[in-house]
């Protein structure tokens, strides 16, 4: 696939994704909906096909164009707007989707081919009785497609009359419709006829307004309708083009004087030339195709016979559209990155601007501080995306869950204006999905079932998105039949998850969910329960250093709250020493911090203990871990993490105080020391290392582990 | 004369480290530091002495000698950071600390000869991918491919 077809794969799939809303709008009101949401749909839908056929997706191009027809007649009052339609029109939508999946845009396999018919001819079934002009086309061009060969053969060369009417504000957006006729004349022989008399004289002359309609006479080795249409696709919008095939034969080349007077007339009159105005050609062509009832014949074939009605909405809408653009998302790392960067030499130059004293290089220092942050504040809100837009998906998930299931679930969105970091909603779509289909298939009760427990029948799952300091909450919630602790207490003990006379509280046991390998489905369904569960979800979002936990009442329904961070690259900071190096270790792990004289350590040697409030804690001195020195300061201090739901300490020789850093990573060859997940660079332009607290007692746990059945073996 | 392959016959750009010259292919070469004190990361490999920050990338210093089995020597004007990127992205910048930077130069095939060293230090061997033989120099042609696979592990 080039970059060209590329590209157009990116922007259909925009307008899949913008059909899919649209479609979820109109399905929410079938009886009366907004005449301009169709023509949004139909839109849409006008653009897939036609940058399809430009780019060789010949196959999504004739689709569409089927299931364009539908609007144009529901846009029409020809046909209404039903379910079955809609479910339909969401099956297309996949089908389109798919149909941009394949590499270059055209089906090879004949199954998918027949398939392709298939879907077609369901779609026409829906075309009511009288619309024989619509559907005769959609059969032809469907036929055109399978005897292409046959055809080509048979077409011969055509005539045609091309009549373009631009609109007056074509000029206003740089277009230059004399390139467009000029392309057209490269399609075969032609004449053209200019039709100025709407220019204004002199006097009132407006260099901005197009006045003049063209005429173009076309004689082509073959049939050119569509290459004539391609044409004009980026101007469609303003411009009427009108495609009429003329009798053939090759007056146009060798048409003479007749045809020049003829030419003359119509410029001269400003009446346009018609089909029958070639009539007297026909009989003065002496060698005649035979395929002349072929009957394709004089009827126009209509291009843009409905650009009209488009007019008065297109423009407005383009110049919204240019409100926004589209940027690679790379170009954003790489901006992201610079400005991160300097941020940090900022912060040299501001250390220099004091050391150095000078007035005028403070100002300067001081100036440029501003800018920065400016700049930095608005790098990274680029890389903020709204939740909203991953949503659609979740809302069209619901739906077919609702179809495959037989339940009626409903999806409620609250704050989907929240914005988060294009990473963490990467990472976040996933989890997400598979939290919404476990509520929909095991939360959400059968209607029966919700009327016999006094519920109302249709099932709700709700998403609610909201800030709650330097975090974004996502709280899904389904009032479906919860949990039961006993239930998942049993299962846990069956799968050897956890010893049976454990005594857990009910949130300790809900918390089972996450561990790895435990699946509350009793039957393996197509929609969830496929083992790998919640303690993916959990992992996912621990990527993205966010946290899940769970509540859930029976018969209420269930509640999964995520705390997620608002941005990977910045994080706040707690800097501390040992051994002299930098550590600093992100605040959101730390539950608080003790001085060694607060808690008593167990000398007993049955390993690094303490005791505080009454718990037993484990901790980690990190200057005996990682520098083999085992001397507690003055100056020590506790760390006090969470690691599941225990507590564990971590003694560091110093704490320095609280930064914003910007994290980095270390790359691929320091991947194996996973405990430190990243470096900062500080104000002075030292670095300092910052640390994965999770992995660090992870670390030192399996350690542990491993020395212990090292002293067993010896 | 047989050409193994992942060497191609184009640009090194050779150094030394203590006393014997080794080169790496020029195009994978990114910079060429001045050496700086890099900050350790905890648990690393002995032979990585920490990381560098570079225009914002963190990049992995490599101990050369260290890897030789060479005891250190006294930073000299001369030390450098050799800055490599194994497959071209940013994240596979590996740094070497090596004694100095030689040369850049074309070589021809009459002076490329399969490796022949016996045995220097298990570590560098496997890299080794064969000698080159320019002037009175012996330069050992080290497979990044290799050594960075080492260095991961």
């Amino acid at each position: 696939m080039d970059q060209f077809q590329q590209k157009f794969v990116e922007e259909a799939l925009d307008n899949v994704e913008k059909l899919e809303e649209n479609l979820f709008e109109l399905e929410s009101n079938m009886e009366n909906y907004d005449p301009e949401l169709i023509q949004s749909i139909f839109r849409s839908m006008h653009t897939i096909k036609g940058s399809g056929m430009m780019f060789g997706f010949d196959d999504l191009s004739r689709f569409t164009h089927n299931f364009e027809t539908i609007y144009d007649l529901v846009r029409n009052d020809k046909l209404k707007v039903t379910k079955d339609i809609v479910d339909l029109s969401f099956e297309s939508l996949d089908y389109i989707r798919k149909l941009l999946d394949i590499g270059e845009g055209k089906l090879t396999d004949p199954d998918d081919i027949a398939q392709l018919n298939d879907f077609i001819g369901r779609i026409t079934k829906h075309f009511p009785e009288g619309t024989t002009l619509t559907k005769g086309r959609a059969e032809r061009e469907a036929e055109e497609k399978a005897k292409k060969e046959a055809e080509a053969a048979k077409a011969g060369p055509k005539n045609y009359l091309v009549t373009i009417e631009p609109m007056e504000s074509l000029l206003e957006n740089g277009t230059n419709p004399l390139y467009t006729v000029d392309d057209l004349t490269g399609l075969g022989e032609w004449k053209t006829v200019a039709f100025t008399d709407k220019v204004e004289s002199f006097n009132q002359f407006k260099p901005l307004a197009m006045r003049i309609n063209w005429q173009v006479l076309l004689h082509t080795e073959q049939d050119a309708v569509n290459d004539i249409q391609d044409n004009f696709i980026f101007i469609e919008d303003e411009c009427k083009v009108d495609i009429a095939e003329l009798p053939s034969g090759d007056y146009i080349v060798a048409g003479g004087e007749v045809l020049e007077a003829l030419l003359k007339t119509a410029a001269e009159s400003g009446k346009y030339l018609t089909p029958a105005d070639f009539e007297q050609f026909k009989q003065a062509a002496p060698e005649q195709e035979p395929a002349k009832e072929e009957a394709k014949a004089e009827q126009p074939v209509q291009a843009a016979a409905q650009k009209s009605e488009k007019k008065e909405a297109g423009p407005k809408k383009e110049e919204a559209k240019i409100a926004t653009m589209r940027v690679a998302s790379s170009k954003i790392d790489e901006l992201v990155n610079a400005v991160s960067e300097m941020v940090t030499m900022q912060a040299q130059l501001n250390l220099m601007a004091e050391k150095q004293g000078i007035p005028a290089l403070s100002a300067i220092a001081e100036q440029m501080e501003k800018t920065t942050r400016a700049l930095r504040e608005n790098a990274f809100s680029l890389s903020l995306i709204p939740l909203g837009g991953e949503l659609v998906r979740f809302q069209r998930l619901v739906r077919d869950l609702s179809n495959n299931l037989h339940k009626q679930l409903e999806f409620i969105v609250e704050g989907g204006e929240i914005e988060l970091d294009k990473n963490i909603i990467e990472h976040l779509t996933d989890p997400l999905m598979h939290m919404i289909r476990n509520s929909g298939d095991h939360g959400i009760e059968l209607p029966e079932e919700r009327i016999a427990k006094g519920k109302d029948p249709k099932g709700t799952i709700r998403l609610k998105a909201f800030y709650s300091g330097s975090s974004v909450i996502i709280q899904l919630s389904d009032d479906g039949k919860g949990m039961d602790p006993d239930k998942i207490f049993k299962k846990a003990v069956e799968k050897g998850l956890v010893d049976p006379n454990a005594k857990l509280a009910k949130k300790e046991i809900l918390n089972l969910i996450f561990a790895s390998g435990f699946s509350t489905a009793e039957k393996v369904s197509d929609v969830s329960g496929r083992g790998v569960g919640m303690d993916v979800v959990k992992s996912k979002i621990a990527e993205i250093r966010g946290e899940v936990s769970i509540d859930s009442e029976i018969d209420k329904g269930t509640t999964f709250t995520l705390d997620l961070p608002l941005t990977l690259s910045i994080i706040d900071g707690l800097l501390t020493k040992v051994n002299g190096e930098q550590f600093i270790f992100p605040l959101s792990n730390i539950e608080r911090i003790l001085s060694p004289k607060e808690v008593q350590f167990n000398h007993s040697g049955v390993g690094n203990v303490f005791t505080y409030g009454g718990e037993q804690i484990g901790y980690i001195e990190l200057n005996s871990m990682f520098y083999s020195m085992d001397t507690l300061m003055d100056t020590s201090k506790i760390i006090m993490v969470r690691s599941g739901e225990k507590h564990f300490g971590i003694v560091v020789d110093q704490i320095i105080g609280e930064y914003q850093i910007v994290v980095k990573p270390l790359g691929r060859f320091m991947r194996k020391v996973d405990m430190i997940s990243g470096a900062s660079v500080m104000g002075d332009g030292s670095l300092s290392l910052v640390v994965d607290t999770t992995r660090m007692v992870n670390y030192y746990i399996q350690q542990r582990y491993r020395k212990d059945v090292k002293e067993k073996e010896a | 004369m047989e050409v193994e392959e992942g060497v191609s016959l184009s640009s090194v750009t050779s150094f030394k480290v203590g006393g014997e010259y080794f080169g790496f292919e020029t195009v994978r070469i990114r910079h060429i530091l001045e050496m700086s004190e890099p900050t350790k990361v905890p648990l690393a490999k002995e032979y990585v002495m920490g990381i560098i920050n570079n225009h914002g990338n963190m990049i992995p210093v490599i101990d050369f000698r260290a890897m030789l089995g060479l005891p250190s020597d006294d930073d000299l004007p001369e030390t450098s950071i050799v800055v490599v990127s194994v497959d071209g992205t940013a994240e596979s910048y590996l740094g070497f600390k090596v004694d100095e930077v030689d040369e850049v130069f074309d070589y021809t095939e009459s002076q490329y000869q399969a490796d022949v060293v016996v045995e220097v230090n298990r570590l560098v061997q496997r890299s080794l991918q064969a000698t080159l033989h320019v002037g009175d120099k012996f330069i050992y042609m080290i497979n990044l491919d290799e050594l960075a696979k080492t260095v991961e592990e």
